[in-house]
């Protein structure tokens, strides 16, 4: 299959992942309360949907621009959700099940992942978070909302072509 | 694989700490998003607009007859103060003593907020360019209207970051935040840090294990450190507690700004113990 063919079918996905991002970015800090991560979320749904490598590579995208938008700390959230995003795609290979609960519990479980993740790294670089309680339960709380939005993502996501082998352009990463 | 997990290791590396100023790929970043922010806001604020006049109108026909009362009593109150300060300026004047404004303010509105749960900060319209600078304080309050000073409120952070047009704002709840305080009342010194999410409040560590706090007490900046001016407001001691095999003494405290809400803030540019390098500055100790 040829870039071009490739680019046609997967813009709706690049639609999906850039409006995701945009509304992490703009909209979900102006409710207030806990922060739900799209961007995560998409790469959780791509994984599943289009394997570990495109999972992998959504996630490390995603979570670049995240670290490049908080100015700090470059590199951590984009090492995270690209891990859970290739996991996500691990994990769905080997469950030969397509069910809209796997959904939440791959984001469910890929949030607390990514977050204690992200602690673990900032304690390794010397600028250790506290981990109170209430960071605890806010890691939950995030958890869920990001589970209840994976089915929707998921269905919007596009699932990898039979012939073509996971990558970009066509061409294996 | 590995090459590109050692490049993010890398760049953990280099931006973990404190910086003086944000690489040039994060303020193209923070430009290209800007109106994408100013848009949201917009838009969010118009649908919470219309959401509040549905519920809160008979809430709001009562508090506007209780505060056309108090308008009337501040207004009495207002001349009053006008009086005495004419009355204090002649006699300044008299003794030829030097009248001194403590602060210069830029207000600016808030744009944007962090995008995950382990960092606190806002980002305001406000950069370089509108003598912003870093480790500027950053407070609630009321614009100077002509020939007035700006009401200075209670204290939200410190500039973090700056570009040409807008500036980042580390809230007091971030977990690399710490400001130099003290109660009001026994004057006993401490730190208040960041927990890292707004659920979880600020504590301050004391100086000394024996200091002198209850619940209800009022906490303000101390001027330690030399970015904060002294007696700001931060917040008030809701309870104390003894940790570390009895060594730190410290307390919880609520800040009396309600960080989610802030649409508005208030840049002390001058007066205050930062410097205004154009966001050349030093970081702060940690």
């Amino acid at each position: 299959m040829s870039g071009m063919e490739t680019w046609k079918y997967r813009w709706p996905d690049v639609v999906v992942f850039l409006a995701c991002f945009l509304a992490q970015v703009a909209f979900v800090p102006l409710w207030g309360g806990v922060r739900l991560d799209l961007v995560l979320a998409v790469a959780v749904a791509v994984g599943m949907r289009q394997g570990p490598q495109a999972g992998g590579l959504t996630g490390l995208i995603g979570g670049l621009l995240l670290d490049l938008v908080r100015g700090r700390f470059i590199g951590a959230f984009a090492l995270t959700h690209a891990v859970v995003g290739y996991m996500a795609g691990v994990a769905q290979a080997k469950l030969f099940e397509n069910s809209l609960y796997l959904p939440f519990l791959f984001s469910f479980a890929g949030t607390v992942i990514s977050e204690l993740g992200f602690w673990a790294l900032s304690a390794i670089w010397g600028t250790s978070l506290p981990l109170p309680a209430g960071m605890l339960a806010l890691i939950g709380k995030e958890a869920f909302w990001n589970g209840l939005v994976s089915p929707f993502l998921y269905r919007l996501v596009r699932a990898r072509l039979p012939a073509q082998p996971v990558g970009i352009g066509g061409r294996a990463l | 694989m590995t090459l590109l997990v050692a490049v993010l290791v890398v760049l953990m590396g280099v931006t973990a700490r404190e910086r003086e100023r944000l690489g040039a790929v994060e303020r193209t970043v923070a430009y290209a998003l800007r109106p994408v922010e100013m848009a949201a806001r917009s838009v969010v604020g118009a649908f919470q607009s219309a959401a509040f006049s549905v519920t809160e109108f008979r809430q709001l026909r009562a508090e506007n007859e209780t505060l056309k009362n108090d308008l009337v009593r501040l207004q009495y109150l207002e001349e009053q103060n006008r009086l005495l300060l004419d009355e204090n300026n002649r006699l300044r004047t008299m003794l030829a003593l030097r009248q001194s404004l403590p602060f210069t303010t830029v207000a600016a509105s808030v744009i944007a907020r962090s995008p995950d749960n382990w960092s606190n900060y806002l980002v305001v319209d406000k950069g370089a360019k509108d003598g912003i600078a870093v480790d500027m304080p950053v407070v609630t309050g009321v614009a100077a209207a002509a020939g007035q000073q700006a009401v200075v409120g209670s204290v939200v952070g410190r500039v973090a970051a700056v570009t040409d047009h807008t500036a980042q704002v580390r809230l007091l709840t971030d977990a690399a935040s710490g400001v130099g305080a003290m109660l009001d009342g026994s004057k006993d010194a401490g730190v208040i840090l960041g927990q890292g999410s707004s659920a979880s409040g600020l504590v301050m560590n004391f100086f000394s294990r024996d200091a002198s706090v209850v619940p209800g007490d009022v906490v303000v900046t101390s001027g330690l450190g030399g970015v904060f001016p002294a007696g700001l407001p931060i917040g008030v001691v809701e309870s104390v507690s003894q940790t570390d095999f009895d060594l730190v003494r410290s307390a919880v405290v609520k800040p009396n700004a309600d960080l989610n809400k802030i649409d508005f803030v208030l840049i002390i540019v001058s007066g205050h113990g930062g410097s205004a390098a154009g966001g050349n500055t030093a970081p702060p100790p940690k």
